[in-house]
Parts: C-alpha cells; sequence; structure tokens
C-alpha cells in the first residue's frame, strides 16, 4: 500500500482507472454471462417444459387406449428437435411404455422421482426432464426428455470468449485514456510544483502560472497566482517595513551612541541592561562588563544607597522622588574616580516579560562646573576692570593736566632755574602717575595700545641676557622654542613687562636652587578646546613659563589675577599678573595656570596666529617743536575744561588759531560759522562721541582734517570706527611734541 | 379424488388384464372402461340434456346386464363430468331414452329408432356392430388383430353438436357421410 502512495500521481491515476474500468467491465461481464447462462437454462427449462407438456399431453390418449403406433408417431414429432436425445413414456404406475429411440436404455436411468411431480435436471452437456401427464386432474403417465445443451453451452463460451477479448481491449484503451487524463490533470500540479520549489529555492516571487482551462486545476492555478500575488506583496510589505525598522533600529542606535550624555537602561531590580558609548566614555567601562551589573557600582556612597532606596520606594509605593526629576549627584567611573553628574530618571514601558524598566541619563557635570567657575571669575576680574579702568581715565585726565601744565610751568621758567626745576619735578611725578594709570589700565585691558608685528622667540632671545641677569645664577633659564612660530600682533612693551613679571614671579617662588622654562609652541585650537580655554577656535602660539617653585594652592590659584593681590606683602604691588591677565585678554589670548603646591607652576600664555596684513604707521621723529608749528584753525573739541584749555595753550603758543567746543553739538555749531582746518576732538564725551562727530564732519565738510584722542581704548567703536581714524589715535595723556607732530602730519 | 381416481384405475387395470368369467363380459368390460375414458375428450351440446340436468350422469344400456357388472360396480363410485353415474337398462322401452347421456347399443334391433330419438335428444350413441358407425352411431367399437380399436361418425357428432378431442380423434378411425353406403 505505502508503494501505491509513493508512485506519481500520474501512475496512481492511470492505475486507479484501469483498475475501476477492468473491475466494472469484469462484473458486467461475469455478470452478463451470468443472466445468460442462467436465461439459457429458463430458456432451456421452458421450452423443454412447454415440449414435454405438449408431447406429453398428445400421447396421453395413446397411453390411455394402449395405442403404443400412435404413441410413437406422437413422440416421432420430437425428432425435429436435434437437441432432444430421446424420449421415453410412462404408463400411470411408473413402468416404461414407449420411447423414441428404443436402441437406447436410457429410459432406466429415470431417475426415482415421485412421478407426480415435475423434475428436471442440468448435467455438464445434458438437460433431462420428467413432467407428469394429466387428464382431467387424473395422472395418466409421464414423459421424460433426455436432450443435450451442448450448443447453447457453445454459444455461451464464444461469449465468454469474445466478453474476455472485449475486456481487454477495453482495458487497454482505458489505460492509455487514463493516462491521457492523467497527464491533463497531473500537468497543471507538476507546473504548480515546478513553480512551487522555484518559488522556494530562488525567493523568485514575480512568478506567476498560465493557465487557459476553466476548470478545477485552472481555479487551483488563479488561486495559486492569487496566492503568489499576497506573497509577493507581503514580501515587499515586509522587505520595506524590514528595512524602515533597521534603519529606524540604526538610527536610534547610532543616536542613542552618538549622544553626549550616557544613557543607562535598568531593569526593576537596578541590573543594567543597556549601556550606550557616552556611558562607556563617562563611566571607563566597557558595555559587555557592565552589562547585568548593578548601578550602584556607578555611584559612591551615600548616592549609590540613596538611588536604590529611592528605587524601591518607588516600586513599592508608586510616589515619585526621582522618577522624572533631574538632579545632580556624584558619579564614579571605573578608576573610582568621582565627578559630579547631572542625572534624570525616567520610568520606560515594561518590557515584552513585565519587567518594569528604567532609564538613566547621565550629564557629566565636570567641564559645566569648569566654566560656571571660569564664567564667576571672568564676571568678578570685568568688573575689577571696569572699576580701575574707570578710576584710571579719571587719573588720566588730572595727570594730563597736571604733567602738562608743568611743561607749560618749566618752558616758562626758563629764567628761574629753580622753579623750572620743581616745575620739572611735578611733570616727573605725574609721569610716574601715568605709568601706574598704565598698569591699571593694563589689567582693565582698556589701555592705550601700540601694537606691532611679534615674533616671540626673537624676543625671548633679545632678553634672555636680561632675565638671565635679573633670575641670577640659583635660577637656571632654558628656552623651548618651535622655530616655525607664527607671528603674533602685539605689544612688544606689554609682552615683555608679562615676561618679566612671570620672570620674577617665578624667581620668587623658587626657594633655592631652581629652573624656568620658557617654552613656545605653534597650536591649534578645535571647538572642542574652546570651552576650557575660553577661546575661539583657530591657530595660536603659546608661551609656557614653568618653574621648579614652592606652587600654590587652589585658593591662591583663584585670586592672582586679581589686582592688588600679592603673596610678597609690601614687596609686590599686586599688579604684576593683573596687568599680564589684562595684556594677554586684550591681545585676543588667554592664560592658564597648573600648579601643585611644592609641585611647581606653570603659566600658559595664548596669543592668536597674525594672519592679516596691518598698516604699521611710520614714525618720523623730530626732535625740534619749532618745526612743528603752524596758522590753521583747529577746532578743539573735549568734555573736559582743564584739558581743553591745556591743549588750545600749548597749541596757540605754536602759532595755531584755537576754537574750543565742550560737546560736539557745540561743534558742529562752531564749523557752520568758522572755516577749521583741523577737528582734534576728544572720543568719550556725553550725547554725540568723538567718532560719530568725525564723521558728520567727514560727509559735510571733507576738506576738514581730524585728529582723535582718547584716554583708552573702547573696544565699542571697534566694529564701526574709520579704522584710520582709529589707528591715528592720540592717547591721553600726550606730550606737547606728540600733539605738535600729530597736528603737523595731518595738515602737511 | 385420488382414493377416487385409484378405484377407476384399478378397475381398468382390472379390465386391461381380464381374467374374467366370461369372454364376452371380459370384452364389455374393455368397452365400457373405453366408453367413460371417451367421456373425458367429448363435449356434450349445448341443447342436450346433459346441460340442462346435471344432477347424474345417466348411462342407458340396450343390451343383457350381465355383460356390464364391471360398469356397474365401477358406477356406484365413479363420476363422468363431475356426476355421480346412474346405469339404465332399457329393454326396448324408447320412452326411457330422453333421460340418456349415453346409449350403449349392444344389438341393431330397432336401432333407426333408437338412432331417431338420440338425434333429438342428443344422446352419444355407441354400438359394437360393424358397419353401425355408416349407419348413424356416433362411436363404434371393433377388433383389429385382437385390439379393440374404435371408430366415429365424426359427421353425426358434428351435426348432433358434440364436440370431440383431437387426441380422441387420432385414435379413432374416423367415418364421414361420404363413407356410408
Amino acid at each position: 500500500m505505502q508503494l501505491f502512495y509513493n508512485l506519481s500521481l500520474r501512475s496512481k491515476i492511470t492505475i486507479i482507472i484501469t483498475g475501476l474500468v477492468a473491475l466494472v467491465l469484469t462484473t458486467g461481464f461475469s455478470l452478463h454471462l451470468y443472466s445468460e447462462v442462467r436465461l439459457m437454462k429458463e430458456r432451456v427449462l421452458s421450452e423443454k417444459t412447454l415440449i414435454a407438456r405438449i408431447v406429453g399431453n398428445y400421447s396421453a390418449t395413446d397411453i390411455i387406449f394402449n395405442n403404443k403406433e400412435t404413441a410413437l408417431k406422437s413422440l416421432a414429432y420430437l425428432k425435429e428437435y436435434p437437441s432432444i436425445i430421446n424420449a421415453h413414456l410412462y404408463d400411470n404406475t411408473g413402468k416404461h411404455y414407449i420411447s423414441l429411440y428404443e436402441n437406447t436404455h436410457e429410459h432406466n436411468n429415470k431417475p426415482d422421482q415421485d412421478y407426480e411431480k415435475p423434475w428436471h435436471q442440468f448435467t455438464d452437456e445434458n438437460f433431462n426432464i420428467l413432467e407428469p401427464i394429466f387428464i382431467d386432474n387424473q395422472k395418466i403417465g409421464s414423459i421424460y426428455l433426455h436432450t443435450s445443451i451442448s450448443d447453447n453451452l457453445k454459444k455461451i463460451k464464444d461469449k465468454v470468449i469474445f466478453l474476455s477479448l472485449l475486456l481487454i481491449t477495453l482495458v487497454l484503451l482505458a489505460t492509455s485514456l487514463a493516462k491521457q487524463l492523467a497527464k491533463v490533470i497531473s500537468q497543471p500540479i507538476l507546473s504548480l510544483a515546478d513553480t512551487a520549489t522555484n518559488f522556494t529555492k530562488n525567493k523568485n516571487y514575480e512568478l506567476t502560472l498560465k493557465s487557459n482551462n476553466k476548470d478545477e486545476t485552472g481555479q487551483l492555478i488563479n488561486a495559486f497566482n492569487d496566492m503568489l500575488q499576497e506573497i509577493n506583496k507581503r514580501e515587499k510589505e515586509n522587505a520595506v517595513a524590514n528595512e524602515k525598522l533597521k534603519k529606524n533600529e540604526q538610527n536610534l542606535k547610532s543616536i542613542l551612541d552618538n549622544v553626549v550624555d550616557a544613557v543607562i537602561t535598568i531593569d526593576d531590580k537596578g541590573s543594567i541592561t543597556s549601556f550606550n558609548n557616552s556611558a562607556e566614555d563617562i563611566f571607563g567601562y566597557e558595555h559587555d562588563e557592565i552589562i547585568n551589573k548593578n548601578i550602584s557600582q556607578l555611584m559612591p556612597e551615600p548616592y549609590a544607597s540613596e538611588h536604590n532606596s529611592y528605587l524601591q520606594h518607588y516600586l513599592l509605593t508608586g510616589e515619585k522622588k526621582v522618577i522624572g526629576i533631574d538632579r545632580e549627584v556624584i558619579g564614579k567611573r571605573k578608576n573610582n574616580e568621582t565627578f559630579p553628574m547631572r542625572l534624570a530618571i525616567a520610568e520606560l514601558p515594561k518590557d515584552p516579560n513585565g519587567i518594569r524598566r528604567f532609564t538613566g541619563t547621565c550629564q557629566n557635570l565636570t567641564k559645566t562646573k569648569q566654566q560656571e567657575e571660569l564664567l564667576r571669575r571672568t564676571q568678578k576680574m570685568d568688573a575689577l576692570g571696569k572699576l580701575t579702568g574707570g578710576v584710571a581715565h579719571d587719573y588720566n585726565n588730572m595727570l594730563g593736566v597736571i604733567t602738562g601744565y608743568a611743561e607749560l610751568l618749566e618752558s616758562a621758567l626758563t629764567e628761574h632755574p629753580k622753579l623750572a626745576k620743581y616745575a620739572h619735578e611735578i611733570f616727573h611725578a605725574g609721569q610716574r602717575g601715568a605709568k601706574l594709570t598704565r598698569k591699571l589700565l593694563s589689567f582693565s585691558r582698556e589701555k592705550l595700545t601700540e601694537e606691532d608685528l611679534v615674533n616671540i622667540n626673537a624676543l625671548l632671545k633679545d632678553e634672555q641676557h636680561m632675565l638671565e641677569k635679573t633670575l641670577t645664577v640659583r635660577i637656571k633659564l632654558i628656552l623651548e622654542l618651535d622655530e616655525n612660530l607664527w607671528p603674533v600682533w602685539l605689544d612688544i612693551n606689554d609682552m615683555e613687562d608679562a615676561i618679566l613679571n612671570l620672570s620674577i614671579n617665578a624667581m620668587h617662588a623658587i626657594d633655592g636652587n631652581g629652573q624656568l622654562t620658557l617654552s613656545t609652541r605653534n597650536e591649534k585650537v578645535d571647538v572642542m578646546d574652546t570651552k576650557q580655554l575660553d577661546l575661539k577656535p583657530g591657530d595660536y602660539i603659546t608661551l609656557s613659563v614653568t618653574d621648579t617653585g614652592c606652587g600654590m594652592d587652589d585658593e591662591t590659584k583663584e585670586k592672582i589675577f586679581d589686582p592688588f593681590y600679592s603673596t610678597k606683602g609690601d614687596k609686590g604691588t599686586g599688579l604684576g599678573l593683573s596687568q599680564v591677565y589684562g595684556f594677554v585678554k586684550r591681545s585676543g589670548g588667554t592664560i592658564k595656570v597648573y600648579s601643585e603646591p611644592g609641585q611647581g607652576t606653570r603659566f600658559a600664555l595664548y596669543f592668536p596666529r597674525y594672519n592679516k596684513t596691518r598698516t604699521i604707521s611710520i614714525k618720523n621723529k623730530t626732535t625740534n617743536t619749532e618745526d612743528l608749528k603752524g596758522n590753521e584753525t583747529i577746532l578743539l573739541v573735549d568734555d573736559e575744561p582743564a584739558l581743553i584749555t591745556l591743549s588750545a595753550e600749548l597749541l596757540e603758543q605754536h602759532g595755531y588759531h584755537v576754537i574750543c567746543a565742550e560737546n560736539a553739538e557745540q561743534a558742529i555749531q562752531i564749523l557752520e560759522q568758522e572755516p577749521v582746518d583741523l577737528l582734534f576732538s576728544d572720543v568719550i564725551m556725553p550725547g554725540m562721541d568723538g567718532y560719530q562727530l568725525a564723521d558728520f564732519v567727514r560727509m559735510q565738510y571733507p576738506q576738514i582734517k581730524i585728529q582723535l584722542t582718547s584716554g583708552f581704548t573702547d573696544n565699542r567703536h571697534m566694529n564701526m570706527i574709520n579704522d584710520d581714524l582709529h589707528k591715528n589715535l592720540l592717547h591721553k595723556p600726550y606730550n606737547t611734541h606728540t600733539l605738535l607732530q600729530k597736528i603737523r602730519e595731518l595738515l602737511g | 379424488m385420488r382414493s377416487k381416481y385409484k378405484k377407476y384405475i384399478f378397475l381398468i387395470i382390472i379390465l386391461f388384464c381380464n381374467s374374467a368369467v366370461s369372454q364376452t363380459a371380459e370384452e364389455f368390460s374393455t368397452k365400457t372402461a373405453f366408453m367413460v375414458k371417451m367421456s373425458y375428450f367429448i363435449n356434450w351440446p349445448e341443447s342436450s340434456i346433459l346441460n340442462k340436468d346435471n344432477s347424474t350422469f345417466i348411462i342407458c344400456i340396450e343390451g343383457s346386464p350381465k355383460y356390464f357388472t364391471s360398469l356397474e360396480d365401477w358406477a356406484t363410485t365413479g363420476k363422468i363430468k363431475k356426476r355421480p353415474v346412474t346405469l339404465k337398462y332399457i329393454n326396448g322401452d324408447i320412452s326411457e331414452l330422453s333421460s340418456c347421456n349415453i346409449l350403449f347399443i349392444t344389438s341393431n334391433h330397432n336401432l333407426s329408432s333408437y338412432l331417431d330419438i338420440a338425434r333429438e335428444e342428443k344422446i352419444l350413441t355407441i354400438s359394437d356392430n360393424p358397419g353401425n358407425a355408416q349407419r348413424g352411431v356416433i362411436i363404434n367399437f371393433f377388433n383389429v388383430k385382437n385390439k379393440l380399436r374404435f371408430e366415429i361418425n365424426i359427421d353425426e357428432a358434428k351435426s348432433l353438436g358434440f364436440k370431440i378431442s383431437p387426441r380422441l380423434l387420432k385414435l379413432a378411425t374416423i367415418i364421414t357421410s361420404g363413407d356410408i353406403k
């Protein structure tokens, strides 16, 4: 049976149809033959019964009236039937009366039967019948017919042979037809199977089957095609969805891996289930070594216990003490370093297993704290700078008046040498005061600048000898200079002062023998460094001043740039480092201090690389003020009456016609009435300032030359002012020579 | 029925296997046995007394009763046409004939008178004298080679309205009107 199941569908159909046809035909033919035999027997029986009865009846009177002659004649009619072999008549006692053919003794074979009952018998080739003869219900005798059925049997046999041949022919025909039918049925199934195999192996979902039939196989193929289309459609949708999902996952992962903050997920037991790249960076753990560890490992005590108790409390009560709230805590790295961080915890939806999950976002606050500190200090320094700047500005104006009049006095007292000497002393004292003011302004960054292109290496080499002398032999000076050092744009005098200040501080810090290293190098500051260094991205030159001195504690380090702060007691002015600080800031750079008590100190000064062409004013120095005289009309504008009077005095002494105005508005009114050759104006004035006045004059009176003067550089005007005016600015306090020289240069 | 047939058959066997007292009695015994059997193969005319009166079947005999003892014995139980049989000896009394169904005539004395009445009354006439069939008797016995045979005047039978079975006719010698001399 299993063998049959393993056969191909085609073979099965062929076998089944052939078998069924053979079975049906064989059964039909057998029934037909059986029926034929039965019919033949019935026919033989009825025919022979009829003959027996007719002849018996016909012979009845022969027996009754005992007339054998007529009886024989009666029987002689049976000779017409070739199938009748013999016939016998018996009387009512059963005794043989007469036979058709007396030469045989078959009548003796008459069965021992109740002679009143009809009897018949089929043998292989014979049919024998005994039929009683009745007249008027009285038994007269009986007739016995011995017949042959060989003819009938021959017909039956012929029919059997014919039917057998017909059966074989029909079965063969059925087999052939069944094969064709099986082919018709199995062909679409085989092509379906081929397509399905192709479909499965090659993942070719674009396949379709052609069907011209509208029968069941056609419907099957159509359904199969529909199924393929549906699968194809679903495959495409799945592919698109998978691609989208994959992209989303990648996107999400890259987002998580690239967020600056550490993102950590934990389960309800506090076990870490995910740890992003930033978390690895911040905490110093590799992803695989921290997964499944408890979150408390990432915090020192008491934060870890506190965190656990908060979490347990939330899980038990649902009270949100830390969930959804960000707070500052202390984190712990793998190397047990601690750092400030901002921790925000949120509850995630439960995972597929129903376990509650939490996500923690940790922001490293180390840099933020540093920035905050820097900002605080910068704000403090700015406040101090503004205070000192304001004071220094007023001082400058007053010193200008003092030195100016002292100069005038000195030149007027040529005939009284003693008095002239007093005036000269006043002048020098004013000069010293101006120097002190300059230091204050240097700190406040509101200093008069005389910037130039400087090679720090060359400067250090020039200063080396002087420094070595200053530092004495107990301190060894080492220069580590970058040969390809970029040039910088700064005030060379300030630079010299800064180097000297730092070197002297180092000397004071070194007790006994020591070493001072001055090193330069080029440095690129990128975006990442800007916050830490408080610089814009770009190229910088660094000058490091490193000593092997006593170093500083944090408290000292915080105050060293404050003006008037000194560790040297009465020996120091407290303005050295604040001057350096102001100078570096003013030059667009920054200064960093690295120091540990007992380990020494390093100051790192950053200056921006010079990369622009700047016009450098050519200073033609003339020593004789006699050559600086003129007769042009000069309009003086200044809100400081003492200074304006002084300047007017000086200029008038040198032949100039001077008109004075206390503010810009007054100056404009004068300009409308008087012809003026040169405008000499202070920059900082109430109302319209010097630059605005200069712009107005340029527009309205382009022939008038302009000279501006100021106590300090006001950075507010840096971006809007005419560069030439700014460059040519005359810085207060100016001496007579400088003033006259500037004016003569302009008037030609 | 069966016992009756047995008796009847027994009688016939006795008649056939005759070892009776006299040759004549034996002869008549066979003839009367034939006569009884013949009645099976003959239908009487519609107008005959047989079809009017269905009480008994009357066999009238013109002859001596000593020849008909076996018939008499048989008639006590035997039936013809499902009726009990009554024997009636005529002895020349013509008036007795009207009730007869069969008239057995042993002598030719006053034959024509009998035949006239028989024709009128539709009576089956039987005799055993040579030439009687030609004279108008319907069935007449005769011997050939010591075997009893009979002849039938078919025209007479037909004219009276008797219907005789072919099976009986095939055993008889058929006498027609043309045979009458």
